[in-house]
């Protein structure tokens, strides 16, 4: 067994703002990815803010995440899987990516 | 970690109408705008929080403070800047205790949505708009899903919805302020906002059909509130909503597998909700005391007839009949003349029936299409003259407005047609 972390890139851009109703669809979905994987999912993780500051190598501190990127994390999740193939299954059934959003699907190095 | 506690069903729409209507009660209809967005932005924060990591014990509660707090932060922003920009006194009302104060806690929380109603039900408001605005802000449509519901556009959807906006803004009204009078001055303007509403879902065969049930059972539950809290508006208010759950217990049975429109006469009443047309039957009794008859009393009586009778052939048209002669009375219109003419062609003769159709002015006929032509062509059909029911099948379906309505005359004609060859 081994672990993976899902990364939730979102568009930078804000997608049109979904209705309530689309809202409770939207957190539906979540429920049913929980209940299809269960104990695979080893940390439901949480959500990332849209602020942020960056460090640079010289000291130097900037306001907000990466800017020049189309895509900033919105959030993980934790899964348990036996290979990327079976890591890449369960992140297709996430809401983020039935919502049309990316996710950065890595592997933990398990020196921990 | 996530959990098995779920919400019911359109919890995030009925949560914001409240939320909507509870904030703007407490900070003027002036800040409707800012309502809107915090209250937006704690459904956004809400489904990022629980998607992940579960629903909390008591979601409305953890949705109320979220946007109380977020309220509180943006009048503090909005007064910063002031001070920025001037040396002016904030206005006191928006100081920070006072703004504490007057936010309610979720406890307190009571009538505030269907005040909202009322507020939207302003007499210099015309009810396409209220309509529009209430299910914007009462109950929590998108723009969009407001467009698709009423079956217009988006631009005139917005265009409703700003109308009504601008409208209370000039007339500065406030929640809070309305009072028992004003209540009851507007009782009957609400009745009909919500009648017509329930029809906008249901008349229709066009469009979305999950999103125009969603229009009556709106219409439905702001007709319970109405009983619930306004018991001066009991009597119409009973019947009316007695009304709509008569017809919504009809939903199902209306529709086909396959999409059709299937008519009163061929439904399967087995199929309808029994249990819905029982809560109607306590609405009946309850808004037969005192002596008003309104509209509502009238037409949930018509439609109790039809839920009454075991079979389509044991409809007891004399009853029908007599109501709508009432109804023609206190509500007349071109199409209670219709239905009166219908009831008659089964209660008296088709050609009473035929009779009365055709004393329906030209001008009527007009607004009446295609309904007029369909029953028209009907009472033809029963009468044995084929000929002049497909020409009256086929003026209805040169205006019928939605490929379902094509489909039945489409229907009815080539069945006419089969049974004459047969004959």
């Amino acid at each position: 067994m081994a672990k993976f972390m899902l990364l939730y890139r979102d568009a930078a851009e804000p997608r049109t703002q979904p209705s309530p109703e689309e809202m409770q669809a939207f957190l539906a979905m979540w429920g049913d990815w929980f209940q299809q994987f269960g104990t695979k999912i080893l940390d439901g993780g949480d959500a990332l803010l849209p602020t942020g500051r960056v460090l640079g190598p010289g000291g130097e501190v900037a306001n907000g995440p990466y800017v020049e990127a189309k895509e900033v994390i919105g959030g993980y999740s934790v899964v348990d899987a036996e290979h990327y193939e079976e890591a890449v299954e369960i992140a297709k059934a996430c809401p983020i990516a039935k919502i049309g959003g990316a996710i950065e699907i890595r592997e933990f190095a398990g020196y921990n | 970690m996530n959990d098995s506690r779920t919400l019911v069903e359109h919890f995030f729409r009925h949560e914001y109408g409240r939320l909507v209507a509870v904030l703007t009660r407490s900070l003027g209809i002036r800040n409707l705008p800012l309502v809107e967005d915090v209250v937006q932005t704690a459904l956004s924060k809400a489904i990022q929080g629980w998607g992940q990591n579960g629903i909390p014990d008591n979601p409305a509660a953890w949705l109320h403070r979220t946007a109380r707090n977020l309220a509180i932060d943006a009048l503090r922003r909005i007064q910063t800047e002031r001070r920025l920009l001037s040396s002016e006194c904030v206005e006191p009302s928006t100081s920070n205790d006072v703004l504490n104060a007057t936010l309610q806690s979720y406890e307190e929380v009571g009538d505030e949505p269907l005040r909202f109603f009322f507020l939207c039900c302003h007499p210099s408001i015309p009810t396409e708009s209220s309509i529009a605005f209430a299910l914007k802000t009462v109950s929590g449509f998108s723009i969009d899903e407001v467009a698709s519901a009423l079956l217009i556009s988006t631009a005139s959807a917005e265009k409703r919805i700003s109308r009504a906006k601008e409208k209370l803004r000039e007339l500065g009204t406030e929640l809070a302020e309305l009072d028992t009078k004003a209540i009851v001055s507007r009782i009957e303007a609400v009745q009909l906002a919500l009648y017509l509403l329930f029809n906008e879902g249901y008349a229709s065969s066009n469009g979305d059909s999950s999103l125009r049930n969603d229009l009556c059972n709106e219409a439905i539950r702001l007709a319970r509130m109405l009983v619930e809290v306004i018991p001066c508006s009991k009597s119409a208010s009973c019947a009316l909503l007695a009304l709509m759950l008569m017809h919504s217990a009809r939903f199902e049975a209306r529709v086909g597998r396959d999409g059709t429109i299937v008519l009163l006469e061929d439904q399967n009443r087995a199929q309808w909700n029994w249990s819905l047309i029982r809560e109607a039957m306590l609405w009946m009794a309850k808004s037969a005391s005192g002596d008003e008859l309104s509209r509502y009393h009238v037409e949930a009586a018509i439609a109790w007839e039809h839920c009454r009778a075991a079979s389509f052939d044991e409809v007891d048209w004399k009853a029908i009949t007599d109501r709508y002669r009432i109804l023609a009375e206190i509500q007349p219109s071109p199409m209670v003349q219709l239905n009166l003419a219908i009831a008659v062609s089964y209660a008296s003769s088709s050609e009473d029936g035929l009779n009365l159709l055709t004393q329906i002015s030209a001008k009527d006929r007009v607004r009446l299409r295609p309904w007029w032509d369909c029953a028209i062509a009907e009472i033809f059909h029963r009468l044995g003259r084929t000929q002049d029911a497909i020409a009256h099948w086929q003026d209805a379906i040169a205006l019928a407005t939605n490929f379902r309505q094509r489909e039945l005359i489409g229907n009815r004609i080539s069945n006419a047609k089969t049974t004459t060859l047969l004959e």
